[in-house]
């Protein structure tokens, strides 16, 4: 179906290739896994396999390419993508309709000459991903769950023989992975070849024909699944874990016994117009501890996080900091956050600006320190725009970081990290944890829940079980 | 950008309560009314006729069930009146021309308001942008008008959250009070946001085939139902009526012929006499 001969390519206006000596042969209906550490090449490779290298991006392309027995040099983008279907990571940036019935048909409208062939396959995709519910729903409704599986539904609905998926889990919770993973199965099914790009392993097990492991633009491993079962071999490259760990050491901060950093009772909160959130709820954050915050979209994490770091009042409440009351704006004195959305972040000239803006009173020396744990210090005269994504986002982290007194928050902090960047993170977290201070995380990273958190607040708090409970292997077999 | 959270409607557009009438009118239904009003209070001056339309336009309003709404119209439009004659007696004080102008002068204007919000309000309350855009999908208007205002209504729920996000940032980096307003701090991240985004957006836009060829369309609901016929009916019914029984309408026919003959010529003055005539004026010195 796929075929990449000793591919070597530069992006426009670079002189060093980001992927080189490329060879791959994919047949119709596999399933190739593409992950490696990040910058390592993925998103390029699964950008040259879609067409949009060159088409859109430009480069340098060295070596042969070929789709369906055809040399994707010769293919318009048009011809490629009719093949080749591609979903990204955030599904919401691709959306270019407003409503889940006008979003799956909007490329077939593109596509076919037939309103009934266009109304009959958007009613058949709506009914294949169970979204017959949500037909006429805003996609401003859906849940980041509910929005990947319109975005798949809308490349599936175009029949295609090839999908590429950067990184579709990283936005979202065990369950949502696992219901993508079964809708991924169903195509595979269906002879469609599936080529992904990820960090996250665990929710792949059991679907992989094929693993590729890229390096600085190199292939340094291919072959089964089992390659990444060898720890040393993982560890060597930075990969996340296969098999995603239990949680039970870490304490459900529900009850009344636990101390408190922070402590909000009685909260009543909602945003205008839009109901209740919270109703007479006690939240606390507890001292010398790293905190999970989890739950599904739309609970109100980052609503309690907002709260917790004292950047909104609520409707009713009171706050104390180690038993001593305070007001909520006293909070943001010792409190740090790093929030998503990197580049809304940052707006110095340079990195090192950045990092000394950020952190009250820090030096250069200190603030070059601090770039240094992040793997910044090279970056440290660029303007932080250009960094890539994820260095934007450990830049972000590290900002935070370097402000935070008491109460360090972070906003899923690990989408789009590999494993090595991860276990950095966590270590920042236990040493901060170490000296006495504390965090509050929201994620839906299980790996980072078990490695480093020991309390969890798992929103609503009137449910009786966690609902992010860990995906057993067996389960995610079982809905493969 | 994170949508999730975000109201699919603009305050404005908040929507009417549920079961309204109003609310189940066809867009279009909605949209003609408007627009025949705008049309009706231009041609219309006969106090009368004009109050019966804003009474029938009241009604209609009043199926949206909006009434604290509706209130603060009329209060907003009382104020303007009050306004009015208050400046009209300053003006009588100063101007004696304006000296025979009697305050109920300024009946006719309100009572053209009145009409008037009376037919936008309904739509400005009731309307959601998705129904607009998909009338015009179904009306067949090009994809190159309505693709990118589609795209630019759906991001700007995200922009408000955005700045929200922006704020908050600062606040969180100790910044307070005349700090906070600095162009630098809102507008870099703005700027490199939208960047991305639109980055992201063509990308998608390219993968779905969007300019590649004539596109079909997705059948939407018929122009037509029932409902939206008979409100179609009703409201060309009253307009009818309102203007026959409008006495002045001829006078206000001809009148604005002869204004408008009358600008003709006077343009013509303008062109041909009084501007040589001043040219020459200000030569002669």
């Amino acid at each position: 179906m796929l075929s990449l001969d000793k591919i070597t390519y530069a992006y426009p206006f670079q002189d060093a290739p980001v992927l080189r000596d490329i060879s791959l042969s994919v047949k119709p209906g596999q399933t190739i896994l593409v992950t490696g550490p990040s910058g390592g090449g993925k998103s390029t490779l699964l950008r040259l396999m879609n067409g949009l290298i060159p088409h859109v991006h430009g480069g340098q392309i060295q070596g042969r390419l070929q789709l369906a027995g055809r040399d994707m040099a010769g293919m318009l983008l048009r011809e490629i993508s009719q093949k080749v279907s591609t979903l990204f990571q955030d599904p919401a940036k691709q959306f270019l309709a407003l409503t889940v019935r006008d979003e799956i048909a909007f490329a077939l409208e593109w596509r076919e000459s037939d309103p009934r062939v266009v109304a009959e396959k958007t009613e058949l995709a709506i009914e294949t991903f169970g979204l017959a519910e949500l037909r006429d729903a805003s996609i401003y409704e859906l849940s980041d769950g509910q929005k990947q599986k319109v975005a798949l539904a809308s490349v599936a609905a175009l029949s295609p023989k090839v999908m590429t998926l950067d990184e579709p889990t990283a936005n979202l919770d065990p369950q949502a992975s696992a219901d993508l993973a079964g809708h991924l199965a169903r195509l595979k099914s269906q002879g469609v070849t599936l080529l992904i790009a990820d960090h996250r392993l665990a929710w792949l097990r059991g679907m992989v024909d094929r693993v590729i492991v890229i390096d600085h633009g190199r292939a340094v491993a291919t072959g089964e699944w089992s390659i990444l079962e060898d720890v040393d071999f993982r560890k060597s490259f930075g990969l996340r874990a296969v098999d995603l760990p239990g949680c039970e050491g870490v304490i459900k901060v529900n009850a009344e016994s636990i101390d408190s950093l922070v402590l909000w009772d009685n909260l009543t909160f909602g945003y205008r117009g839009r109901g209740v959130l919270f109703e007479n709820e006690t939240f606390r954050i507890p001292p010398n501890a790293v905190t999970a915050l989890t739950g599904p979209n739309g609970c109100g994490k980052t609503t309690l996080a907002r709260l917790m770091a004292g950047l909104i009042k609520p409707k009713r409440g009171s706050l104390q900091l180690r038993s001593n009351p305070i007001r909520p704006g006293d909070l943001l004195r010792t409190t740090g956050m790093a929030m998503q959305n990197s580049e809304l972040q940052l707006y110095q000239r340079t990195v090192l600006d950045e990092i000394i803006s950020a952190g009250a009173g820090l030096d250069i020396d200190a603030a070059r320190e601090w770039l240094g744990r992040f793997g910044l210090k090279e970056f440290a005269s660029r303007h932080p725009q250009s960094l890539s994504g994820g260095q934007k986002q450990r830049l972000v982290v590290a900002c935070a970081a370097a402000r935070a007194g008491e109460l360090l928050i972070l906003d899923e902090p690990t989408s789009g990290l590999d494993g090595a960047q991860m276990y950095a993170l966590a270590d920042l977290l236990e040493q901060r944890r170490s000296a006495g201070r504390s965090s509050l995380v929201i994620t839906h990273d299980i790996e980072l829940i078990a490695r480093v958190c020991t309390h969890e607040i798992s929103l609503p708090l009137n449910t009786e079980s966690p609902n992010h409970e860990p995906l057993e292997p067996q389960t995610l077999q079982e809905t493969l | 950008m994170i949508l999730t959270d975000t109201s699919q409607t603009l305050p404005l557009n908040r929507p009417a309560e549920p079961g309204a009438s109003g609310r189940q009118l066809d867009v279009r239904v909605r949209l003609v009314i408007a627009l025949a009003t705008s049309v009706a209070v231009l041609l219309l001056s006969h106090p009368m006729t004009l109050a019966m339309l804003s009474l029938t336009g009241a009604i209609y309003m009043a199926m949206l069930r909006r009434w604290r709404v509706q209130i603060i119209c009329y209060c907003v439009l009382l104020f303007l009146g009050g306004l009015s004659v208050l400046f009209l007696y300053i003006l009588q004080i100063f101007l004696p021309m304006m000296r025979n102008t009697s305050p109920s002068a300024m009946l006719v204007p309100l009572l053209r308001m009145l009409a008037l919000l009376h037919a936008v309000m309904p739509l400005a309350l009731s309307l959601k942008l998705r129904e607009v855009l998909s009338v015009m999908k179904t009306l067949r208007f090009p994809r190159a008008l309505y693709l990118p205002l589609s795209v630019t209504i759906r991001f700007i729920p995200g922009l408000v959250y955005d700045l929200r996000q922006i704020r908050d940032c600062l606040r969180l980096r100790g910044f307070r009070g005349w700090a906070l307003l600095r162009p630098r701090f809102w507008l870099l991240p703005v700027i490199f946001r939208c960047l991305f985004l639109s980055d992201e957006l063509a990308v998608s836009a390219e993968l779905k085939g969007v300019g590649y060829g004539r596109p079909t369309h997705l059948e939407s609901k018929k122009f037509l139902r029932a409902n939206n016929l008979a409100a179609l009916v009703a409201l060309l019914s009253i307009l009818a009526g309102v203007l026959w029984m409008d006495r002045s309408l001829p006078q206000a026919i001809t009148s604005m012929h002869t204004n408008a003959a009358g600008l003709k010529s006077g343009g013509h003055h303008a062109r041909h006499g009084n501007q040589p005539a001043q040219r020459k004026t200000h030569a002669e010195p």
